[in-house]
């Protein structure tokens, strides 16, 4: 085993990282993401992408995460992974292919309503399809506010259904909840009629579509969360160099920089866990445990990094003066977006159980 | 990136394994992983046969001149099997290494060859009892004597001198102009009049030797590199001694340990859990070390990538050790291996560079520039 970044993600993440900086505005970082063709990186060329594969989408994603702006990319691309797995005889695959063109072309932004975060996919959503209408809640949709269609998870247990549907579709309602990140809003369905047209699969059909395309989600989640903890302990390294306390720099006490050291060095492991999760995706060769392993473990460290790096910069670090509290109050949503960190250990820990025992 | 596993590993490890598991290497091995018997060299000669104990060294000193990326896969395989393998990182990678690095034609065809072979070892004679992680401070002294040295002084806590042919032995030479100049750097026979080895019982089952030096004469062929400047070449080679990958393979024995016993006490969600995180851990640490493995088959590993390579390698290898006991209570201390290897597992954390001092160049590298996420 080599390891080695290839030419290629470092151009990509150069180009991204330029593309952030400075962001302003709401829809800046989308904008410029959508200059350097972003959206189109993970995309099979089949679809107008560039078939770039899940590590070069990490260091997109670590960008992301370092300039705290997961919205609209990350559950667009979690929408186009569903999307491209739509059965090309089925009633949606119009739609599916009509919405790939759309977030290949930069002209549709996606927020996915799914259960509440942190939950267990497996109860995580009670919807009621009585009568052929939909009634419910959905759990928080990062960006929803902003976003031109939702993707709809109802029901993700052994069953799922995925669909498709505008905004402003008759019998949704978005209920703000800033809680969870600039323009989150939970999805009200409310006799909602969702044609069999927007539906992208149902049953074991939908679960198994959803469950594929959340194992790479959840490797980008993870490569966002290492961006946070990496754009976090930045912050922190940068006051620690320039604060003075008792005659010194705070980076030049022992305790601090120990501190900030060993978050620094967790970070370089989490990034390359998460790069060899993402590889192992695009090989083929991935374990049940590699994408619930990388996300749990970037998802405590940006929530460790973030803390410290808080901490480090004193009463500053509250203040909506100093950028750091934005990891510090983000990691606590991101880190349990796509399930907590208690839980994915667990499902992580079965699926190591069942290599184990099962057949070699 | 790229993590496939190469070719060339993928057939040396066949070529170990196959060693491994024939009726004299199973044998071996199993003597071993027992801890009825704490001597490799037997096991190593059987591998030194087939030029499987350094194969990344030059063909001509007995290796395969193949990348230490591929090389460690066969290491790996030695720790899984739960070899005792201080032997192997002492003697092969750390003062092979640096004797690869700095030594000369003579000296490598002298000491490497036989090394690569089985048939010899060296021992790394560093630490003092008032010297530790700060090694300028060793008080051992080499007097120039006619044409060579005469070397005073007493070695403690180290390793392996008691299986070992050489011992490579730091020692005031001169007085230089700061506390860093006049160190040298000798390669002391073990059998030369004047030197005494004598066990000291630690908790580990490797116990450390004191080497008392007394008056013993070495010729000027002795020195390894060059006289007084000791220490800008013992800083080349901290790398050889903190890639992690002793401590990762220790780790993934120990976590196999810990897993057979979860497996036989019941697995709650909890246990599998703790796991699950130890297993990320361990993966992470193997992919730092082989990130350090790379670039030094491309020439020279960072500071900061071996740092980090080395600490948090470390502290895996502790926490997968003490993981049994703390996951599945107690009791399961009797379990064969497990108590040992919590006994063994508090030096990772201190053998080849504290965690402290290994993170103290971590942080010289990261904390203090513009980029403290560094390259990946």
């Amino acid at each position: 085993m080599r390891i080695t970044t290839e030419p290629l993600e470092l151009q990509v993440r150069g180009a991204v990282r330029d593309a952030l900086t400075p962001a302003h505005g709401p829809d800046g970082p989308w904008a410029r993401l959508l200059e350097v063709g972003a959206q189109r990186f993970g995309l099979p060329a089949e679809r107008d992408g560039f078939d770039l594969g899940q590590g070069v989408q990490a260091a997109v994603c670590e960008e992301l995460g370092r300039a705290l702006a997961g919205s609209p990319y990350l559950d667009t691309m979690l929408a186009a992974d569903c999307l491209g797995g739509v059965a090309a005889d089925g009633l949606a695959a119009a739609t599916a292919a009509a919405r790939l063109a759309l977030i290949a072309g930069g002209r549709l932004r996606v927020a996915v309503a799914a259960g509440e975060p942190g939950g267990d996919p497996a109860d995580a959503l009670r919807v009621d399809r009585a009568g052929g209408v939909w009634n419910g809640v959905t759990g928080p949709a990062r960006g929803a506010a902003d976003a031109e269609e939702l993707l709809l998870v109802l029901d993700t247990g052994a069953t799922a259904s995925l669909a498709m549907v505008p905004r402003d579709e008759p019998g949704l309602a978005l209920d703000p909840c800033p809680a969870f990140g600039p323009g989150a809003c939970r999805v009200r369905l409310d006799r909602a009629e969702i044609g069999a047209g927007q539906v992208l699969a149902t049953g074991a059909a939908g679960h198994a579509l959803f469950a594929g395309a959340l194992e790479r989600a959840r490797v980008r989640q993870a490569a966002y969360l290492c961006g946070m903890a990496l754009g976090a302990l930045e912050e922190a390294v940068r006051h620690a160099g320039a604060r003075r306390q008792f005659g010194r720099r705070l980076v030049d006490l022992q305790v601090v920089q120990h501190g900030l050291a060993e978050l620094l060095a967790r970070l370089d492991a989490a990034r390359l866990r998460v790069r060899h999760a993402a590889w192992s995706l695009d090989s083929g060769v991935a374990g049940a445990a590699a994408a619930p392993e990388s996300l749990a473990m970037a998802a405590e460290l940006a929530l460790d990094a973030s803390r410290a790096a808080l901490h480090v910069h004193g009463a500053r670090g509250m203040a909506a003066e100093w950028p750091v509290h934005g990891y510090y109050r983000w990691a606590i949503v991101e880190a349990h977006r796509l399930g907590s960190p208690r839980r994915l250990w667990e499902e992580a820990g079965r699926a190591r159980l069942a290599e184990r025992t099962g057949p070699a | 990136m790229n993590f496939a596993v190469s070719s060339e590993a993928g057939a040396l490890l066949a070529e170990a394994r196959a060693v491994l598991s024939s009726p004299a290497g199973e044998r071996l091995v199993a003597a071993l992983a027992a801890r009825r018997d704490r001597d490799p060299r037997p096991l190593f000669r059987l591998l030194g046969e087939r030029a499987l104990l350094a194969p990344h060294w030059p063909r001509d000193l007995g290796g395969r001149g193949c990348r230490l990326t591929d090389a460690a896969a066969v290491f790996e395989e030695l720790g899984r099997l739960g070899v005792p393998d201080a032997l192997h990182v002492i003697s092969l990678q750390t003062v092979g290494g640096l004797l690869l690095m700095a030594g000369t034609p003579e000296q490598r065809r002298r000491y490497l060859a036989p090394m690569a072979r089985g048939d010899a070892y060296a021992a790394v004679l560093f630490t003092e009892r008032a010297a530790g992680s700060d090694l300028a401070a060793v008080e051992t002294t080499a007097s120039a004597d006619g044409d060579g040295f005469v070397l005073s002084g007493s070695k403690t806590f180290n390793l392996v001198t008691g299986y070992t042919d050489h011992g490579l032995c730091l020692a005031r030479s001169s007085s230089g102009s700061s506390r860093y100049d006049g160190l040298t750097l000798f390669m002391v026979p073990l059998d030369r009049p004047g030197v005494r080895v004598v066990a000291m019982e630690s908790i580990a089952d490797d116990w450390f030797h004191e080497v008392e030096l007394d008056d013993v004469r070495v010729d000027a062929g002795a020195i390894v590199g060059r006289p007084g400047s000791a220490w800008p070449l013992l800083m080349r080679g901290l790398s050889l001694e903190r890639t992690g990958l002793d401590c990762c393979a220790r780790a993934r024995h120990w976590l196999d340990l810990a897993w057979r016993a979860a497996e036989g006490h019941g697995c709650d969600a909890g246990v599998l859990a703790g796991l699950s995180r130890l297993e990320a851990r361990l993966d992470a640490a193997r992919l730092l070390t082989y990130r350090v493995l790379t670039r030094m088959d491309a020439g020279a590993a960072p500071d900061d990538q071996v740092a980090a390579a080395k600490w948090y390698s470390a502290e895996v290898a502790f926490a997968a050790a003490a993981a049994a006991p703390e996951l599945l209570g107690g009791r399961v201390l009797d379990v064969p291996g497990l108590e040992a290897a919590y006994r063994e597992a508090a030096g990772l954390r201190i053998a080849g560079g504290t965690a402290e001092i290994v993170l103290e160049t971590f942080a010289a590298m990261r904390t203090a520039g513009a980029d403290p996420g560094g390259d990946l």
